[in-house]
Parts: structure tokens; C-alpha cells; sequence
């Protein structure tokens, strides 16, 4: 496979951006009811657990990553999840994994797409049908992928902007609502639960196998491992913050209630010459939105492009098409809701059992090779 | 160039999604409901309307209409038959519940007003010791279809009431331990007024609080810098009442007592002007003033206290007062599983200080 020029790659720096925009999406404006319904006003410690054993997920990815070895006398690999894979199960079966990879991408992608749709249909439009503004956004992430992983990174950029934009005043707007009581005791739960709250939360990270995908379309990638680490603790110290802030605001009977409380605190903001800030930031989130279901969708092709030879332009194509459809044929909730229950216990496995497997297994032929060339 | 045109393109589709792709409608084209008003008689809910007419410019007009239906839900479809022009309540500004309404319960109003994403959670909601729909009556003889809204906001500014809106509502009614109240009002002569606080347990209106105790509430529950309230004048040979008029307030609490019971303590601190004393000179006489001060702080005291032990018998919280016993270490583990009304004792010390009125002695 041709290999990417340098200068077309990514800075390090820019890891950042991206791991963010991978991390934070529609997620962040409803993960504060399903940690409470495990763990009550305690589960901004689950969230921290979560934050500090994704930190030991990207160490694991970097680690494996730079790693990897193959049998003398093979070229450098492109060190991504295929090559991974391969090198783990094989050049048959590694296909295998390589597959599943492509279907997860694409899924993730496409329910982030499908459930901020959902977000605007609730919000702003009720009656209006979804299939014109799924086009167009449509048209937007073509328009992004074709350009390629810079464009995406671009575009991750601004999502980030945008998600902060939209988060961080709400902190301070919502200071004459809070109850700073609710959070008293502060470790109220039992350990179980803080446990179940925190495999709950598992899914607000599902985004950083990015990496894996990525790794080998950074500049001098080793020294973008510190910004993956900076990225998800700054995910991480928002993901808190929120919570915290949230739980302040409702008592946990009200937060049952709530589909989206992030969008809900705003209902209390108003400012003279704009009184619904909420549809403000729906509007907004759509380019954080863009950009997280861009970066899966050309992960998808990508796969299946290192993998099964598909060529990337046609499998986008396919997959923008398959986004359409998707969207006329999905109508309700629950659908949505089942795929992502789905989609969200296939992730917690893919993070928590599958990367440390290929972890450990690089590292055993790793230690296989070093041990072999020693002897021989 | 290829990619400047890939650009525009993209440019112009964010654009044209951020028109909110021409899902318009236009103000005189719609019907506003700007006050709602519920009652119930037989099992049948009366609704009532204040829909804001602005078809003709610069001459806005209020209509008032009525619905009678099964359910307080079926109240906006069965005005929307009755209408040219489609009605929107996006603006929604007050929901007003009449005494047989609000004496029913609102439950099921409340989860519904908790989920909508259409109306602000700066919306007000009132309750009245009248049908809801003679208040609305009321507002529209007067042209105002937000009058009931503003009025309330400005008692909560400028007068006794305490901050409240819906978020802070449903709030209260959420938490299970701590009781829902609502602005109160009332027609006097035909003009629409507000008398103060309505009480809710477990959703149903059960008692009222006056001006005066709805002061007493504020101060207990937020840092104020207005209110207004009489008390009697200790020189009797004077005027019978001194008119206060609150500049400032603080309010701390501390919790003492065993965990098993616990007593909540508050001190408020109140900064206020003496207005319409007949002879303010001697306001200006040091010993005089900390005289009327303790005249004034023990009297308000006192009212405070009997109104703290009024709620306690009632078995009302309005205060949250087992919330705050509740988030502590030391709760008593029966108290965290007690809805609604839980008595926790709770007392009151006032400081006055009087605010000097500026006198030329000279």
C-alpha cells in the first residue's frame, strides 16, 4: 500500500482535536441520568474511575502500536489495527476482526447521526421530515471525508470549539439553580454500584480506538502520546464538571425524567434579544457532530480499504447511502435506543477485552521475536 | 480550485441548514398562548386561554378563549378548533391553576410540564383561591395578555415573593421531601392582585401563606434586597404601624441538636429603611434606634418562628429543610426514605439594622 507523505500527515499536536471530538458527542446531553439510576449524586466518582482507566486504554494502544514487530526481514508495517490483527491471528483470520472493525465504525458513526437527528426532530423541528436535513448533512461529511483525514481534523477542530462554546458558560449560567447539598455525602454509594455506574459511562469514550486508525497517519506519532492523554483528561475534567453541575441543578427523581438534561438546563438561561439559547445549541452541535460521525465513517473505509482492498471513494458512497436510508426506515425511538445498547455493549468489549487481548498478544510475539533473534 | 468550489458548496449547505431549511412561520399567521388557565368542574377540565392577537401592526390585541375537555392535554388541540390561525404556545408565559383545580392535584401536569422542550423554565406558575379563568378575564380587560407574568416577576424583583419559575418548581416538586409553592392570586375590586404564597403536599394545594409570611420565606431561603413589610409601632401615641422597606438581607443556618433530632437554625440579617415615620429625627438618636431595631428584630423574630412552627404542624416544607438534614453524614437513616412534610424543627434569630434616612438637623 502506498504510505503517506509526511508533510500530508498530522501533527501530533492535532491528536487532541481529534481524540476530543472522538470522545465528545450527543452523549454528553443525556450520560448524567444513566450514571445517576446506578449510583445516585455519587457517580461523579464512577465518571473519574472511567476517565483514569481510559488513560491506561490509550497507554495500551500507544504501547501496542510501537511495538509491534513482524518476522525479520518484513518491511516497517503501517502500524494500524490491521496490520494488528494480522499480526495477531494471521492474514485469514485477522480479516475476521478486520470486518467486525469496519461494521463497528460505520454503526458508531451512523448512530451518532441518527440520534442527534433525533435531538433536532424532538428540539426544533417536529414535524418536519428528517430526510432533507440528513441530505444535507450528508452532503457536508462527503464533502469532509473526500478531503481526506486533514479535513476531518479540521473539522474536529472547530467541533471542539463549538462543544466548549456551548458547554462551558452553561456552568456558570446555571450557578443561581444549583444545590451544592445534593452532592453531600460525597461517597454515598455502595462500591458495586460506583462499578456499574462507571461501566455505564464506559460509552461517552467509545471514540478513542481512533488511534488505532490514526497512528499511522501521524508525524513522528510517538510524541502525539501525551496529547491523547491531555485530550481525554480534558473529556475527562468536562465530562465531571457537567455532572457535577447537573446534579446540583435536578434532584434525581426530575433527572429520571429528563431525556437530554445538558439541553434542559439551558431552558432556564434567557437573554433579551434571544430567549430559547437551547436551539441555539442544538444548531451548534451539529458541527461537533459532523465531525466525530465523519472521523468514524472514514475509519469504516479505511478499514475495509487496508483490509479488503475496497476502494474508499465507492465504500463512502455506500455508507452516505446506507446513512439515507437508514433514516427513512428508522422512525422510532426505541430502535435507536436497541441499536445503541447494542453498539454500546459491543464497544465496552472492543475497549476492555479486545485491546488489552491484542495488547497482550503483541506483546508475547514481541517478546517471541526478541527471544528467537537472541538465540539465533 | 476545485477545492474552493467543494468549499462555497459546503458553506452555502451549512447556510442553508441554518435557515432551518424554510420550516418558517410567520407572527401574524400564528395565535400565541401567552396565559393558560385550568379549572375543573364535574370531572371536566375548563380551560382558558389569553392568546396575544398581533395581526394588526403596532395594535396588539388579546383574546380570551375557552375549551372544556376531558383532560388538561386536550385543552390546546380543542382551542386550536376554535381558531383561523394555527396556536403556538412557545411563549407561554403563566400557567394558572384555580382552587378546584390546584385542590385536585396538578401531578399530572407537572410530568408533563417536566419533559416539554417547547416552553422556557422562566414560565410562571400561579395559583388562585378563584376560578383561574376570572383571573385571565381580569387581564384581559386590561389588553395584556402577559400582564399575570409580569406581575408576578415583579413581585419577585421588587416585592415580598420569593425567586420561583418552573425549573424551581418542579424542583420542589420533584424532591420528596420538600414542599411545591406557588404565587398566589386574587381579584380585589375587580383588579387582580398578588396575596401571596400557595402550599402544595404531595401536589394538592393545602394552605396559603399572606405577604407578610411570604417575605418571612424569602428571607429564609435567599439573599434579598427588597420586600416590603409593617410592623406595629412601639410608640403608640404615633402611627399604629411602621412601614419597612428591606434593602438588604443575608441568611445563614447551622444544624444543631442530636442526629436523631436535628434543629436548624437560621440567622438573617436584614439592612432596612424606615419609611413613612412621622418624625424621622428621632431615628437619628442612637439610643432610640437600636431601641426600634430590637423592637423590630424581635417582632420579626417572632413572626418567623410562629409561622416555622405553623409549617411544622401542617407538616409543609417549603424551606427543603429535611433535604438539608437529609444530605448530611449524620441523617438519621429514617429520614432519608420519609416523603413529603417530615418535621424537622427549625427556629429563626433576626438582626435588624436600620438604615439611616438622611436629615438636615439643622
Amino acid at each position: 500500500m502506498k504510505r503517506m507523505q509526511d508533510k500530508y500527515k498530522l501533527s501530533p499536536g492535532l491528536v487532541f482535536f481529534v481524540l476530543y471530538i472522538s470522545i465528545v458527542d450527543t452523549g454528553i446531553l443525556s450520560y448524567q441520568k444513566v450514571l445517576s439510576a446506578k449510583a445516585g449524586y455519587a457517580a461523579w466518582l464512577s465518571a473519574l474511575i472511567t476517565g483514569i482507566s481510559i488513560h491506561l486504554l490509550i497507554w495500551m494502544i500507544y504501547i501496542l502500536l510501537r511495538s509491534m514487530k513482524l518476522p525479520a526481514g518484513s518491511p516497517d508495517p503501517i502500524r494500524d489495527l490491521v496490520t494488528v490483527n494480522r499480526i495477531c491471528f494471521g492474514a485469514f483470520f485477522g480479516k475476521i476482526p478486520d470486518i467486525l472493525a469496519t461494521l463497528y465504525f460505520f454503526t458508531g458513526a451512523f448512530i451518532l447521526f441518527r440520534s442527534f437527528l433525533t435531538v433536532v426532530q424532538v428540539w426544533l423541528f417536529p414535524v418536519m421530515p428528517l430526510w432533507p436535513v440528513a441530505l444535507m448533512i450528508i452532503i457536508l461529511l462527503y464533502y469532509t471525508i473526500t478531503g481526506g483525514i486533514r479535513s476531518v481534523t479540521g473539522l474536529s477542530f472547530w467541533g471542539m470549539l463549538t462543544s466548549l462554546l456551548c458547554i462551558l458558560p452553561l456552568l456558570f449560567l446555571a450557578l443561581p439553580y444549583l444545590h451544592p447539598g445534593n452532592l453531600t455525602p460525597l461517597m454515598s454509594a455502595e462500591p458495586k454500584h460506583y462499578m456499574e455506574a462507571a461501566r455505564k459511562m464506559v460509552p461517552q469514550y467509545l471514540g478513542i480506538e481512533a488511534l488505532l486508525m490514526l497512528y499511522p497517519l501521524i508525524h513522528k506519532p510517538e510524541k502525539s502520546h501525551k496529547w491523547a492523554h491531555f485530550s481525554s483528561a480534558a473529556a475527562t475534567a468536562l465530562y465531571l464538571v457537567l455532572l457535577l453541575v447537573t446534579y446540583m441543578v435536578y434532584n434525581l427523581d426530575q433527572l429520571k425524567m429528563l431525556v437530554w438534561p445538558t439541553l434542559h438546563i439551558y431552558k432556564v438561561v434567557q437573554f433579551p434579544v434571544f430567549q430559547r439559547i437551547e436551539y441555539l445549541i442544538v444548531s451548534a452541535l451539529l458541527v461537533s457532530v459532523s465531525a466525530k460521525t465523519a472521523l468514524g465513517l472514514w475509519m469504516a473505509c479505511r478499514t475495509g480499504k487496508r483490509s479488503l482492498r475496497i476502494n474508499q471513494h465507492y465504500s463512502l458512497l455506500v455508507g452516505l447511502g446506507l446513512f439515507l436510508l437508514g433514516t427513512i426506515l428508522i422512525k422510532d425511538y426505541d430502535t435507536i435506543i436497541q441499536v445503541t445498547r447494542f453498539y454500546n455493549t459491543a464497544g465496552f468489549w472492543f475497549l476492555f477485552g479486545y485491546i488489552p487481548l491484542i495488547f497482550a498478544i503483541t506483546l508475547l510475539k514481541r517478546a517471541l521475536y526478541t527471544n528467537k533473534s537472541k538465540t539465533s | 480550485m476545485i477545492a474552493s468550489i467543494k468549499f462555497v458548496i459546503g458553506m452555502i449547505l451549512c447556510a442553508a441548514l441554518l435557515t432551518s431549511c424554510g420550516d418558517s412561520k410567520v407572527i401574524n399567521k400564528i395565535m400565541l398562548v401567552q396565559t393558560l388557565g385550568f379549572d375543573i368542574e364535574d370531572d371536566e377540565i375548563k380551560g382558558s386561554a389569553l392568546i396575544g392577537d398581533y395581526r394588526k401592526k403596532n395594535e396588539p390585541n388579546t383574546l380570551l378563549m375557552y375549551a372544556d375537555t376531558d383532560s388538561e392535554f386536550s385543552v390546546l388541540p380543542a382551542l386550536n378548533t376554535k381558531m383561523k390561525n394555527e396556536i403556538e404556545y412557545g411563549q407561554l408565559g403563566t400557567i394558572v391553576f384555580g382552587k378546584s383545580y390546584a385542590s385536585r392535584g396538578i401531578d399530572a401536569f407537572m410530568e408533563d410540564l417536566c419533559r416539554e422542550t417547547r416552553i422556557s423554565n422562566l414560565l410562571q406558575l400561579a395559583v388562585t383561591d378563584l376560578e383561574a379563568k376570572e383571573l385571565l378575564k381580569a387581564a384581559q380587560r386590561l389588553n395584556e395578555s402577559f400582564l399575570i407574568n409580569e406581575m408576578i416577576e415583579q413581585n419577585i424583583n421588587n416585592g415580598n415573593l420569593p425567586n420561583i419559575n418552573l425549573h424551581r418548581a418542579l424542583y420542589s416538586y420533584y424532591s420528596n421531601r420538600q414542599s411545591l409553592f406557588l404565587p398566589h392570586l386574587t381579584l380585589r375590586d375587580g383588579e387582580l392582585e398578588v396575596d401571596g404564597l400557595g402550599l402544595f403536599r404531595s401536589g394538592k394545594l393545602v394552605s396559603r401563606l399572606n405577604l407578610n409570611q411570604s417575605l418571612y420565606l424569602k428571607l429564609l431561603m435567599e439573599n434579598g434586597k427588597n420586600g416590603s413589610l409593617s410592623v406595629p409601632n412601639p410608640n403608640k401615641a404615633r402611627s399604629s404601624k411602621l412601614q419597612l422597606v428591606i434593602t438588604a438581607s443575608k441568611v445563614t443556618y447551622k444544624v444543631t441538636g442530636e442526629p436523631s433530632s436535628p434543629n436548624i437554625v437560621y440567622s438573617v440579617s436584614i439592612n432596612t429603611k424606615v419609611t413613612g415615620f412621622p418624625d424621622l429625627t428621632t431615628i437619628q438618636d442612637r439610643a432610640y434606634k437600636e431601641q426600634l431595631e430590637h423592637h423590630i428584630s424581635s417582632y420579626c423574630e417572632q413572626e418567623i418562628n410562629r409561622m416555622l412552627a405553623a409549617l411544622k404542624k401542617d407538616k409543609l416544607d417549603p424551606l427543603g429543610l429535611a433535604n438539608k438534614i437529609a444530605h448530611r453524614p449524620s441523617a438519621p437513616s429514617s429520614l432519608k426514605d420519609t416523603e413529603g412534610g417530615t418535621p424537622i424543627h427549625a427556629s429563626a434569630k433576626v438582626r435588624v439594622h436600620i438604615v439611616q434616612t438622611p436629615v438636615d438637623s439643622e
